[in-house]
Parts: structure tokens; sequence; C-alpha cells
């Protein structure tokens, strides 16, 4: 057999911590299949005049059913938040079993070389 | 490589006998305007990786392709699945059953004149801003335009 090349499309990894929230991913998918919920969380920083809002991820999933592999979301990525992982052996019997939540997303961050 | 139609099956036999024995594509573009369909061909060969890529084009009123399934078996699913998106005929083909589209359908969903019409029932996931209270806030500032795939006026009245 030989190995799955290291740069090969097999998953989209998730790093939730340099997501923001920003949208651009769902926006520039062609499949739709990237969905995203947040809220908005104020900050208020010592010495700081006005609080600051900030975004705060609260849900991050991919339909790998209707994904089409294109990367577009990881080039569209400005926060590096999106990786290609190879890792590729998440077939399911139903079709909800391909919607990918956001700890399912991150734990193939490990495995993602450009990262 | 450009061939005739008529040279189709003949053209990729060289081929394969040239050594590009793998079938890496096979699949079909529509163009309307020329009415013309592009069925097209990408061959490997085995161990230098080279590429071959053959086309052809067929009448876009009445496509028809001789089946290439016995020069390389492995196209059945790929002409089964052109007949359907495209619409495309292929004779001789050993097992010409619907592959994967419901049986009626009575469209080919890849040809250009297609309405997408799941576009335009489906929710938008970028229409929500994440992170404002409530998708619907009254504020469609976004998305006045209906999505590619579907025409300007498609249903506009069910829009307002």
């Amino acid at each position: 057999m030989t190995e799955v090349p290291r740069q090969a499309r097999g998953v989209i990894a998730l790093d939730p911590v340099s997501c923001t929230s920003c949208m651009i991913c769902v926006r520039e998918c062609p499949d739709w299949c990237i969905e995203i919920d947040s809220h908005t969380e104020e900050v208020t920083e010592p010495g700081a005049r006005r609080p600051r809002y900030v975004a705060v991820l609260d849900r991050f999933t991919i339909d790998w059913g209707l994904c089409m592999y294109c990367g577009i979301c990881v080039e569209a990525c400005p926060f590096d938040a999106l990786f290609w992982s190879p890792e590729h052996d998440y077939a399911s019997q139903d079709a909800g079993g391909l919607v990918h939540e956001t700890q399912r997303l991150a734990d193939w961050l490990s495995s993602a070389p450009q990262r | 490589m450009n061939v005739d139609p008529r040279d189709w099956a003949s053209s990729i036999r060289a081929q394969v006998a040239q050594g590009f024995a793998y079938l890496d594509l096979l699949t079909a573009v529509d163009y309307p305007e020329a009415q013309r369909i592009e069925i097209v061909l990408v061959l490997l060969r085995p161990g230098t990786a080279e590429i071959s890529t053959v086309t052809t084009s067929v009448d876009r009123r009445e496509p028809r392709l001789g089946s290439l399934v016995d020069v390389l078996p492995g196209a059945s699913w790929h002409e089964r699945e052109i007949a359907e998106m495209f619409g495309v005929e292929f004779d001789g083909h050993p097992d010409p059953r619907p592959l994967l589209l419901a049986p009626g359908l009575g469209l080919h969903p890849l040809r250009k004149e297609t309405v997408l019409g799941a576009r335009a029932v489906t929710p938008w996931p970028g229409a929500r801003s994440g992170h404002e209270e409530g998708a619907s806030s009254g504020r469609r500032t976004r998305r006045t335009s209906p999505p590619p795939g579907v025409p300007a006026d498609w249903l506009r009245e069910a829009e307002s």
C-alpha cells in the first residue's frame, strides 16, 4: 500500500482558538457546507476607557456530505484557523454523521502538516 | 488532443496501446452557445504519471457518442454519470441504467440551463452574521441578488 501524501486533501482541521467567527469561509464556500454560530462578549480591560466586544465562537461545523474539497475556505481564512490534513478515515453510515462539529474538527489539528 | 467523435474509441484505444492505460478522469462540459457538449478524458501512464488529455465534442441537440467500456471498463460509471448529468447517450454501453439521480427526474442537472432551485430555497449559512443577536434582525443588507445558478427573475414574487 502506498502511503497517503502528507499534503493530501483528506479533511479540514479547525483551530478554534484562531477562529474569529468572521464568517469569511462560510460566505466563500461554494457548497454552503460550513456553518458558524457565535456571540459577542464584552471585555473590559483595566485602564481602558470603553469595553471591547469580542466575537466568541459557539459552533463551527463542516458537512462533509456537501464539501467538494476545493480548499477555498483554507485559502480564504485570514486568521490561519483552517488547515488541510491527510486524514481521510471518517466514513459514516448516515448522512448526519458526516457533519463534524467544532471539537471533531479541532481533533484533526494534530495531523495537519501545515500547522 | 481533440478528436472527431467518430474516432473517439479508436483514438483512446491507440492511447491505451501507447501506455496511457489508467483512466484518471472522464467528464463533460456544456457549451450552450456553441451548441456542443465536450467530453473530456484524462489518461495517465502508470509509472511515469504522464498525462494525456483527449477531448471530443458532440452536438448538444442530439448528443451521442460511442462507449469506451470495451477499451476502458472503468469508464462505465463515468459514462452513466455523463448520460444522466448531460443527457449524452453512449452507444454500446453494456449497462446504461441510471446511476445517481431519482428516476423520472426529467432534467440533466449539469447542463447550464438547469436552474439550481435548491439554492433559492436553502438558507444561505453566510446570511447570518454569526454574532448578530437573532438571525432575523430585519436588516437585509446582503443577498439582494439570487445565488449563482438561479435566474434573476426566478420565483421573484416568492421573495417579497
